[in-house]
């Protein structure tokens, strides 16, 4: 299940907003969902609010407990949002009617990531294999309608349409993923604790046993279960020289970490908030995967707490950690941003001629089509992100101001003579002058004309 | 800022509608006029700045979308028009304040231009400059080069008032250059003056056309010409 298109009617703040989210003409992938999606854009216009219509959409779909008329009231909020799934597009309309609350809200506590998983299998029995709409409305916390089907469907139904199980993954849920994990590692600690029990007691019987042997062959038979987890974690967190432990011994379980230089145990509450941030993220992203197919992540601030030589990696991380998987990210930080292909970055902007409107600033002119594009944010400085993509000067006003204050100075220094600037001789202003050219040029450019410290 | 022309006549209807006004005109946030002229206005600032921004010369607006089959009997008849930037009232005291029960001058035509949102709304806001200036771009007697040149420090290419001007023009010249944001946005010409500087040298793009900041790119020519580099000397 993948998003590609988000219609906003009104949303809150949000109105008429058409979101593309395929791959444009000339790609490999053209007109298929995108697999990652980046929203950027001041605070306010909207980005996370995107991320909750999604959260929304998901979270109806995973509680529709009852099927009401939703023609009786004027909703306050309507989207809609068009999926991929396998062949087929289907296209889900949530509202909201004025007395209820929207059924996922993102909060302080969980405004990190919330991962929805699981298919979204809604066919009608006018279903065709071929491509074709099938719209289903979506409504606050439990109103589901299959616009095409005959008379209102029960819960159960679904089933029988085949509709896969789903669910949102928030920091009060994660243990629900992860506590499968701590107990097959249990489970492999104690298997291995009566393995070399058993053979101990084999080498009691025959001093010839060759344990080196035997150990090799049952850890080839017995696969540690931290390793796929170590592997993907460990080329991150060795930065802070962490290393994922390979053992849990505390009641309840949980996960901790060996510092790479002392070899002594680190609990994950004595690690920094960044690399906690990491883990809290990268969990559900793995252990979701094998768990459900389609898997939608929607990871808000992805920067938080993050050193830049991170930032500049993360979001590869994230992404390579799952497969079958479309992430959304909500971003403030330029480096975050240039992760991405262009049309994967979704920027809104306040459109101070019309009232503060909100709109998607594109970066092509004419066809959507790849070479169309201004920016490929991969290939920019980060100083470039920061003033094409994002609209901020990546000096700030003092150093532009400095800055032109020093070509003012240069030009005018320029209409005298070399001999002149070489030789000043009585002429105080033009020593002034030069003078302060050298210490702007000291301040702007230390690396080439700084002081020299011995 | 290079020289714009605004004597063509595409939106035919609004020219007419302004120039038939006595009194004051509508306020430019009404929308009843908005919603007849404001389109026609934009678009055919567009077409006279060539589509870019009227003081820094970054480009707003693509030229497919104000191209002359655009217009129909006077009227803009495009679709909804895509474009970055804000209309920008040169002599801000002749369009009226937010408040006020009755509008200025705020749809004459010589008083507006096309410029970049944030020359609008981070530089200039503040500042009044009188329609009568001898640097409004649209001037008949108005040309950049006797007003400016330039320097080129980190690379980056900054706008300077001449150095022989007057001091009193010379002052008024390097007020303009702040108060209506002509070197904002120094690295993103950089980047243009780069690509169009590849361009040239490996015959990348055999016709290649300097669409942006062209009045910088008449006064880089000029430095190329200086005799010596500042900083091998001082």
């Amino acid at each position: 299940m993948k998003i590609r298109r988000i219609k906003i009617k009104r949303f809150y703040h949000l109105e008429e907003l058409d979101i593309d989210l395929t791959y444009p003409k000339g790609h490999p992938k053209a007109g298929q969902a995108m697999d990652k999606v980046c929203f950027i854009g001041r605070s306010g216009t909207g980005k996370t609010t995107f991320l909750e219509v999604i959260a929304a959409v998901m979270m109806c779909e995973r509680s529709g407990k009852g099927f009401q008329n939703t023609k009786s009231y004027v909703p306050v909020n309507e989207a809609t949002i068009e999926y991929e799934v396998d062949d087929r597009i289907i296209t889900a309309e949530l509202s909201t009617n004025p007395s209820e609350k929207l059924p996922y809200t993102l909060t302080r506590s969980d405004h990190n990531f919330i991962a929805g998983g699981g298919g979204f299998y809604v066919p009608t029995p006018h279903f065709s294999p071929k491509k074709e709409l099938d719209r289903i409305r979506l409504s606050g916390l439990h109103q589901l309608l299959l616009a095409s089907t005959e008379g209102q469907p029960q819960l159960d139904d679904l089933s029988k349409y085949g509709r896969k199980l789903s669910m949102i993954v928030t920091a009060n849920n994660l243990s629900e993923i992860v506590e499968p994990y701590f107990h097959k590692i249990l489970a492999h600690q104690q298997a291995e604790i009566l393995f070399r029990a058993q053979l101990t007691e084999q080498l009691e019987e025959d001093p010839n046993i060759d344990i080196p042997k035997e150990v090799k062959i049952w850890k080839a038979s017995n696969p540690d279960p931290t390793d796929d987890f170590s592997e993907l974690v460990n080329p991150i967190i060795e930065r802070f020289a962490l290393q994922i432990s390979k053992k849990i011994s505390d009641f309840p379980p949980r996960l901790s970490f060996v510092h790479q230089l002392t070899q002594k145990s680190v609990d994950y509450d004595q690690i920094s908030a960044g690399t906690r941030q990491i883990i809290k993220n990268i969990l559900p992203v793995h252990f979701l995967t094998p768990q459900f197919e389609n898997n939608t992540f929607l990871i808000d601030e992805p920067e938080s707490g993050l050193y830049p030589d991170v930032q500049r990696e993360i979001v590869s991380h994230y992404t390579q950690a799952a497969h079958h998987t479309q992430f959304f990210f909500a971003t403030h930080s330029p480096i975050i941003a240039s992760s991405f292909e262009p049309w994967e970055i979704v920027e809104l902007k306040f459109n101070a001629a019309i009232g503060g409107v909100v709109y998607q600033d594109k970066y092509y002119k004419g066809e959507r089509h790849v070479n169309n594009y201004q920016y490929d944010p991969r290939y920019l400085e980060y100083g470039t992100v920061l003033s094409e993509l994002f609209d901020v000067s990546p000096i700030n006003e003092l150093g532009d101001k400095k800055l032109e204050d020093f070509a003012k100075l240069k030009a005018e220094l320029e209409t005298y003579t070399k001999a002149e600037l070489q030789h000043p001789n009585g002429d105080e202003t033009l020593k002034k002058k030069i003078e302060a050219y050298k210490e702007l040029r000291r301040q702007i450019d230390p690396t080439k004309y700084g002081r020299k410290y011995a | 800022m290079r020289k714009i022309d605004k004597t063509c006549n595409l939106s035919v209807a609004y020219r007419d509608w302004e120039a038939s006004i006595e009194g004051n005109h509508e306020k430019f946030t009404d929308s009843a006029t908005r919603a007849k002229y404001y389109k026609d206005v934009i678009m055919q600032l567009f077409y006279c700045q060539q589509g870019l921004c009227a003081y820094t010369e970054r480009l707003l607006c693509d030229d497919l979308n104000f191209d002359v089959s655009k217009w129909e009997e006077g009227k803009y008849v495009g679709d909804k028009p895509e474009f970055e930037g804000q209309v920008e009232h040169f002599d801000e005291s002749l369009k009226s304040k937010s408040g006020e029960p009755e509008g200025r001058k705020d749809w004459l035509w010589a008083n507006l231009f096309m410029v970049h949102s944030d020359t609008n709304t981070k530089v200039k806001s503040s500042h009044t400059i009188s329609i009568d200036s001898p640097l409004k771009p649209d001037r008949v007697d108005y040309s950049p080069f006797d007003f400016f040149e330039g320097s080129i420090v980190q690379e980056r290419f900054f706008f300077n008032a001449k150095e022989d001007l007057e001091e009193d023009l010379k002052e008024e010249v390097e007020l303009m250059i702040a108060y209506l944001g002509i070197n904002y946005g120094t690295l993103p010409k950089k980047r243009y003056i780069e690509l169009v500087k590849r361009n040239a040298i490996f015959s990348i793009l055999e016709d290649y056309e300097i669409i942006e900041y062209t009045t910088t790119f008449e006064l880089f020519d000029q430095r190329e010409q200086l005799t010596f580099n500042l900083d091998e000397v001082i």
